[in-house]
């Protein structure tokens, strides 16, 4: 008997797969593992273009951070200096250094707040600065003095205000304690007022570009 | 009763008797007969193509050299800080008049580097990069004025 088979091309191979691999079988007859390996790539090239471009963002992003950050402290510390050459100016005319510490202030970026301490005797004046951009709740107290305590209360934007104390012993602690937008906080100042003239404490904050870079500094000229 | 088609294309005549087969193979069929398997043969050359897909498109990803990013603003205004910094240092930031920063200045930074002080009028259509030092006061007298140095690299 004889048998008479049409094969087209796919059937010629099907039948060629299902004679040479019992069962395993793709669409055509062919093995699916290679083609794993091409999936494979696929997804591995998508990776590497994704790692390229993250990296590549994140290091100019640091760099411009950091080059940003740097310059904002060096303004910082030209604030600074700036402020303890007024306390310099301040020492031909004590009373003046309360109007270039203000006008200072206010032209300078950044918030600030400052204590002007003028010693006279056994007398020392108390000027609270605050250029913070908000208003804060003060009080301002120190040992061995009369009175002990000064209740401020709030000092609004650009605003000073200042308090007599007469000292009952030439080591003083003046502390001024303030509170902003629901924190507390407190600043400790030691005085000899048998060496003293003129003391400045300054807390000054700088931001840019989300970058906030802070210093506060006490100077004294005796 | 046997019978016998001649074979043509796309046909394959299987001629069974009681005790003999014939059986006609194209080409595959003759490399299988002779032992010639294309299963592994395949499987190589899709691994081999997976991997040329990766090193043609790494070279072609990191082939490039890199985009030089945009620093140069950053680094100007820096050397400009810098350059008025050490004005200072020396004296001479206070006593001179804005002409003579500009010459002073000019000389202390790069070339392609322009510059004006204190006076942001006709300044080019580019980028414009603005620093600010601040002043308050020389020998005894309270100035409390900024400087503002304007600058920006010539195209």
């Amino acid at each position: 008997m004889m048998k008479i088979i049409y094969l087209q091309d796919e059937d010629r191979r099907r039948e060629r797969t299902n004679r040479r691999t019992e069962g395993t079988s793709g669409s055509f007859g062919v093995s699916s593992k290679g083609q794993m390996f091409i999936i494979a790539s696929i997804i591995i090239l998508v990776g590497l273009i994704m790692l390229k471009n993250i990296i590549g963002i994140y290091a100019t992003v640091e760099e411009q951070q950091h080059q940003e950050t740097d310059i904002a402290d060096k303004q910082l510390i030209n604030i600074k200096s700036e402020y303890e050459r007024i306390l310099g100016l301040a020492t031909f005319s004590p009373a003046s250094g309360l109007d270039y510490l203000s006008s200072f202030s206010s032209l300078v970026p950044g918030k600030k707040l400052y204590l002007y301490v003028r010693i006279n005797g056994s007398a020392f004046n108390v000027t609270v600065g605050n250029f913070l951009d908000d208003k804060i709740n003060c009080t301002l107290r120190a040992t061995s003095s009369s009175p002990s305590e000064y209740f401020i209360g709030v000092l609004g934007s650009k605003e000073y205000a200042t308090r007599e104390f007469q000292a009952l012993s030439n080591n003083i602690n003046l502390t001024l304690s303030y509170e902003q937008q629901g924190s507390s906080i407190i600043e400790t100042i030691p005085i000899d007022v048998s060496k003293d003239f003129i003391i400045g404490f300054f807390d000054i904050a700088i931001e840019k570009k989300g970058m906030l870079v802070r210093a506060k500094e006490i100077y004294k000229l005796r | 009763m046997s019978k016998i088609i001649l074979p043509t294309k796309g046909m394959r005549v299987e001629r069974e008797n009681q005790t003999k087969k014939i059986i006609f193979f194209q080409d595959e069929d003759r490399r299988r007969n002779l032992g010639f398997s294309s299963k592994g043969y395949i499987y190589t050359l899709e691994v081999m193509i997976a991997i040329s897909i990766i090193l043609i498109s790494a070279a072609f990803i990191f082939g490039k050299p890199p985009v030089k990013p945009e620093m140069e603003l950053s680094i100007i205004k820096q050397q400009g800080f810098n350059a008025i910094e050490y004005l200072d240092q020396k004296d001479l930031l206070r006593q001179l008049n804005d002409a003579e920063l500009e010459n002073q200045l000019s000389s202390l930074l790069s070339s392609n580097i322009k510059l004006r002080v204190n006076n942001n009028t006709g300044l080019p259509n580019q980028t414009v990069i603005a620093v600010d030092y601040y002043i308050s006061g020389y020998k005894g007298t309270y100035l409390g004025k900024r400087i503002r140095l304007f600058l920006w690299e010539e195209i």
